[in-house]
């Protein structure tokens, strides 16, 4: 019986493997001129809507501790920020009535007044110097400490409704991150009130965001209550109440958008992304991105040759991995500064763009910039990545298929992704290792922002030490430049230096990936969902 | 020979012969298999059965018949390595405490009684964390975890052996406690051993593929018919369910053999009994 | 006399197992200020900070000491990831994994014995299900049988939900019915294998077939010999898979994505969480032990003839 029962077997087996015959054809790429700015605004108002963060459950709540995709999705619904970016990248006063700058290191904040806490009380000037303070003082222990931070001088209640930030340096990017939680208002007497609990689920905080946070059920939901006395009469939330779950597998998130027991989600996961673009219940639509999926060097091994880094760049194929790896969903990356990742200055990123080398594979080119390499190119080079995120596997597998080809060893090493965090901010986790991965984001549309970290000496994102004297100029130059056409023109000049030194080496930009039951509609497209209020936008779609 | 296959029955037959494939799979995996079982490109993603690749590709364009076969190797060895360590550490401390008896006796039983109170994965998943995820760490902290329960089996069979006339004899004319232990102790509980290592085997199959499936195991791109399950789960979800199917099956037709012919080697129904 | 010293030696475990536990923890490298922020950068001044807050850069038996004498007064510490107190972390999930053995340790019970004395004690087709099934189920391992079940029954047929352990008492049970039983399944085949054979046994055994040659009714030949008799075994064996199965339920709760304790055990560990890591470690240690200290009772109620399991 024994042997009926596994020829059975063998041959249920080999129908389910035939169920999967043929190639299977990637998706057409989505160019970047579809990807969608917003969604069709709501119809009508509902009860409740459940939304999902693929990334975990918000380790905190305290907006000075919201530094990353699940903690940011949230908060920013609740708590809000002196400016506001809007989905277009645009950025607008919010708690703040206006801004004005004498000059690039001064910034005068006037308070909006009206405004209340979720409490009922009042929002003065004095919560807001408490909350900018904040930032600054060592005890909190901000996860926003560093970089635009240690710029800052001083913070000073200058009137009964001012309040005016001094920077050591001029730097003309600095109204746009008060758009981030460095911007963002909490109630001082309540902060003081919780202590230690303040952010936790069982201090909570206190706001004055279109939603308030109704109840943190642990390891399964965090619940959003509108709050009907929301300042902003125009913006107040469609939805009653939203709940937001923490699924991080991708297969159950399938299953749950895919059956309605979700309604919606960011960041959907590659691996569901075939359910999910045939799904009955909803769709898939892609937005303007500000991500970037690149590998970092650590300065050890072959990978801290600028040469062997260009060889790599030139023999991986990219857009196979954009097509494959990303189903279509990202475009393979032309610069380190993300396509469309800017809020002004548009023709002049967009022509000096153009001037790149293009994204295609070139094995001679590759091996020609091989020739140049002065370390030892027979040692293997190790990419780390987060274990649990298989989709990393693949990429830097084709990264070693590309290297076979020029004569390079490459190879993958996971590590939990508990542990993989550690490699961005412990020096001795990097020991030994020759590069990790990253799935990166700018903060503010503004490639200032973002290249002064990476290429900056010292900047926070640089980890492989990599420090050049003209970049520095440039980028100083870039911040003290008021003119955005000056600035724009400055920055593609590392932009530059950036393609050819590549302390990165960019991958991919994606596109945000956001799916939406039928039944509801409304949050922006584009990645703002980590500063911007989106649940408020979020509504019935007929 | 006869004898074997008697005992052995039909179905234990087909039981050893599917066995010795997999063993001769996961040996001759370097020759036989027609690619290697880390490269792909996803440029071969999920192609289905055909000529070139006889079970199809996996997510990241690997051919899936060649990690089966390479797959054999980890998924054997682990268990081999457990069963080993267990066996000969095992049946040291059992004899020892069984010969000494008394103090020697009393420690060893306290620490194995230790050993006994604490849950198999968490064993695993602390070891791992100091040792860093491998199948070797994965192996020997299922080992120290599998040794007690061997232990006590064999305490309790040398106890009963270890007063009788046979072994207090030599022991009265003054030849060394290690000489009789080996000459007359050891060939005693030597079935018991044999039985109990084909049966903790199949188990530790099984753990060591769950070990590999929660990512505290073997670590990708290496071939593991348990990672495989595991990573596996992505493309199931996608519409491409070979690779965590296939490796599961292969999983489960080693080890249900296995547990076949311990039953039958060991003559009662050992299905179940770590030994 | 014999449960107190049981549980005194409990006591002796678990003080040895959570000391073991904690060098563990300190063995492991890495710090856990760092893996407390994932992929983004804080300043060094930060991760200082961190370190103060929590005592991090005290010497091993201070922290040690620290963490004993506050667990005696009943206050397990704090999380350093979620900066929450542990019993709190620990009290939202523990009804999740309880529940989940609790079912799992049912359908052994209930399947593994019922199909097992129903093969046992008439030959035919049940029979032979049961011994074909038995071997093949013993063989398939927790987490693929999770799979499978996962895709046959919540995907493909949509009869159980995805995720999540639900909220009151029927809708917990059944988002937890499929983990439960992929839980259940290794462990029960092997029960009802056990339990086929203890009965086969009895059934054969002389005192059996005297008491029919004697004339008593088969019916109760079967409930006061055989069925009884087999209890023995089969109770130890049932006790033994239960006492695993807490072990076992961190697959599935990582397969089904559950929010029980060995997801949190797994993550805690990884991240060197310790005063999490302690805490669990207790409770499974714990658990066991009183699993363990349960079923030797139930061993003795049965067969008062048997001693203490050590001597042998």
């Amino acid at each position: 019986m024994k042997k009926k029962t596994v020829g059975a077997l063998v041959v249920f087996t080999l129908a389910l493997t035939g169920c999967a015959s043929g190639t299977a054809t990637p998706p057409p790429s989505v160019s970047r001129d579809d990807l969608l700015v917003t969604t069709p605004a709501a119809a009508g108002e509902l009860d409740l809507a459940t939304w999902n963060l693929p990334f975990g459950e918000p380790a905190s709540l305290d907006p000075i501790k919201a530094f990353n995709y699940p903690e940011n999705t949230v908060v920013a619904n609740l708590c809000e920020g002196l400016m506001q970016l809007q989905p277009d990248y645009t950025i607008e006063p919010n708690l703040a009535e206006k801004v004005e700058s004498p000059d690039a290191s001064t910034y005068v904040y006037t308070i909006r007044q009206g405004v209340e806490f979720w409490d009922g009380e009042t929002m003065t000037a004095d919560d807001v110097l408490y909350s900018l303070n904040r930032q600054l003082d060592p005890d909190e222990g901000s996860y926003w400490a560093g970089g635009v931070v240690d710029n800052i001088e001083s913070i000073e209640k200058t009137g009964d409704w001012e309040v005016t930030v001094t920077l050591v340096e001029p730097d003309s990017t600095f109204n746009s991150y008060m758009v981030t939680p460095i911007g963002t208002v909490v109630q001082q007497a309540f902060r003081e009130n919780a202590g230690e609990a303040f952010g936790t689920p069982a201090g909570g905080v206190m706001c004055t965001g279109p939603y308030s946070l109704g109840e943190w059920d642990q390891g399964q939901s965090i619940s959003l209550m509108r709050n009907d006395s929301y300042w902003n009469t125009e913006r107040a939330a469609k939805t009653a109440e939203v709940v937001i779950n923490f699924i991080v597998d991708s297969a159950a998130i399938a299953n749950a958008l895919n059956t309605g027991a979700i309604d919606g989600s960011y960041d959907v996961p590659l691996g569901a992304l075939s359910t999910l673009q045939n799904s009955s219940e909803g769709s898939l639509l892609l937005g303007k991105s500000l991500q970037l999926v690149a590998i970092i060097g650590t300065g050890n091994g072959a990978f801290a040759d600028p040469a062997v880094r260009q060889a790599l760049m030139l023999a991986t194929d990219r857009e196979a991995i954009a097509a494959t790896v990303f189903e279509g969903t990202a475009e393979a990356s032309r610069s380190l500064i993300p396509a469309d990742g800017w809020a002004y200055g548009a023709d002049e990123f967009e022509a000096a763009r153009e001037e790149l080398a293009p994204t295609s594979v070139d094995i001679e080119a590759a091996k020609t910039a091989l020739e140049a390499a002065t370390v030892d190119i027979t040692q293997p080079i190790k990419i780390v990545y987060p274990s649990e995120r298989t989709y990393y596997a693949d990429i830097i597998s084709e990264i070693a298929n590309g290297a076979r080809a020029i004569g390079l060893t490459v190879e993958p090493e996971g590590i939990p992704s508990a542990q993989f965090g550690a490699f961005f901010s412990d020096p001795e986790a990097r020991e030994g290792h020759d590069a990790f991965v990253t799935n990166n984001y700018m903060d503010v549309p503004d490639p200032l922002a973002f290249l002064r970290t990476i290429m900056g000496t010292g900047g926070s994102q640089n980890y492989n030490g990599y420090s050049n004297p003209e970049v520095d100029e440039l980028l100083s130059a870039a911040a003290a430049a008021s003119d955005e056409g000056e600035r724009a023109d400055i920055l593609n000049d590392v932009q530059d230096i950036a393609m050819t030194d590549l302390p990165w080496i960019p991958i991919v930009d994606p596109s945000v990936r956001l799916f939406m039951n039928d039944r509801v509609t409304g949050v922006p497209a584009s990645f703002v969902y980590l500063y911007y209020p989106w649940a408020a936008d979020l509504g019935a779609s007929e | 020979m006869k004898r074997f296959a008697a005992r052995m029955g039909p179905i234990g037959i087909v039981a050893v012969v599917i066995v010795a494939i997999v063993v001769f799979g996961a040996v001759l995996a370097p020759l036989i298999a027609p690619y290697d079982p880390t490269i792909g490109s996803v440029t071969q993603r999920y192609l289905g059965p055909s000529l070139e690749h006889l079970l199809g590709t996996d997510q990241a364009g690997r051919d899936i018949f060649s990690r089966l076969l390479w797959g054999a190797r980890s998924s054997l060895v682990g268990p081999l390595i457990v069963v080993s360590i267990t066996a000969v550490v095992g049946t040291a401390l059992a004899l020892t405490s069984v010969w000494w008896g008394g103090f020697v006796d009393s420690a060893i039983s306290r620490v194995l009684d230790l050993l006994f109170a604490f849950p198999n994965l968490l064993l695993a998943v602390l070891a791992i964390s100091v040792f860093g995820a491998s199948l070797t760490t994965a192996a020997i902290a299922l080992s120290i975890a599998y040794i007690p329960y061997t232990a006590r089996v064999i305490r309790s069979t040398a106890l009963r052996e270890r007063n009788l006339p046979y072994i207090r004899s030599p022991q009265l004319q003054g030849i060394s406690g290690l000489v009789i232990t080996a000459r007359h102790l050891l060939p005693n509980v030597a079935p018991l051993i044999v039985t109990g290592a084909t049966i903790n085997f199949g188990f530790a199959m099984i753990e060591l593929a769950a070990l590999s499936f929660l990512g505290l195991g073997v670590q990708p791109p290496d071939a593991d018919w348990g990672l495989m399950v595991s990573s596996g789960q992505q493309s199931l979800i996608s519409g491409y369910p070979a690779e965590s199917i296939l490796a599961g099956l292969c999983i489960v037709i080693t080890v249900a053999s296995l547990g076949y012919i311990g039953e039958r080697l060991g003559g009662r129904s050992a299905a179940g009994r770590k030994a | 006399m014999f449960v107190v010293r049981r549980l005194l030696a409990l006591v002796g475990v678990l003080f040895a197992s959570s000391f073991l536990v904690f060098s563990a923890m300190y063995a492991a490298p890495g710090s856990p200020e760092n893996f407390l922020v994932q992929g983004r950068t804080v300043t060094p001044e930060v991760l200082a900070a961190i370190r103060e807050q929590y005592s991090l850069d005290d010497p091993f038996f201070v922290r040690f000491w620290n963490w004993l004498t506050n667990v005696l007064q009943g206050d397990f510490g704090q999380s350093l990831t979620n900066r929450q107190p542990v019993g709190e972390l620990l009290a939202a999930r523990l009804p999740t994994t309880l529940t989940l053995v609790l079912l799992a340790a049912i359908i052994i019970a209930v399947l593994g014995i019922g199909l097992g004395i129903a093969a046992g004690v008439r030959d035919g087709i049940l029979d032979k299900v049961v011994l074909l099934g038995s071997s093949l189920g013993f063989a398939v391992p927790t987490f693929f049988a999770a799979l499978l079940l996962m895709s046959i029954f919540s995907v493909g047929l949509g009869w159980f939900p995805v995720f999540g352990s639900g909220e009151g008492f029927f809708d917990r049970i059944w988002h937890l019915a499929l983990p439960a039983l992929a839980l259940a399944l290794p462990s029960a085949a092997v029960v009802a294998r056990i339990t086929r054979t203890a009965i086969r046994e009895e059934r054969d055994s002389e005192h059996s077939v005297m008491a029919t040659a004697r004339g008593v009714p088969a019916r109760i030949v079967l409930k006061r010999h055989v069925v009884r008799n087999s209890m023995l075994p089969v109770s130890t064996i049932v006790g033994v898979h239960i006492a695993g199965l807490i072990a076992g339920s961190f697959v599935v709760e990582y397969a089904f994505t559950l929010d029980g304790l060995g997801t949190l055990l797994v993550g805690a560990v990884q991240r060197k969480d310790f005063a999490v890591v302690q805490a669990i470690a207790i409770i499974l240690v714990a658990g066991f032990g009183i699993i363990n200290l349960l079923v030797d009772l139930l061993y003795k109620a049965i067969d008062p003839r048997v001693g203490t399991k050590q001597e042998s």
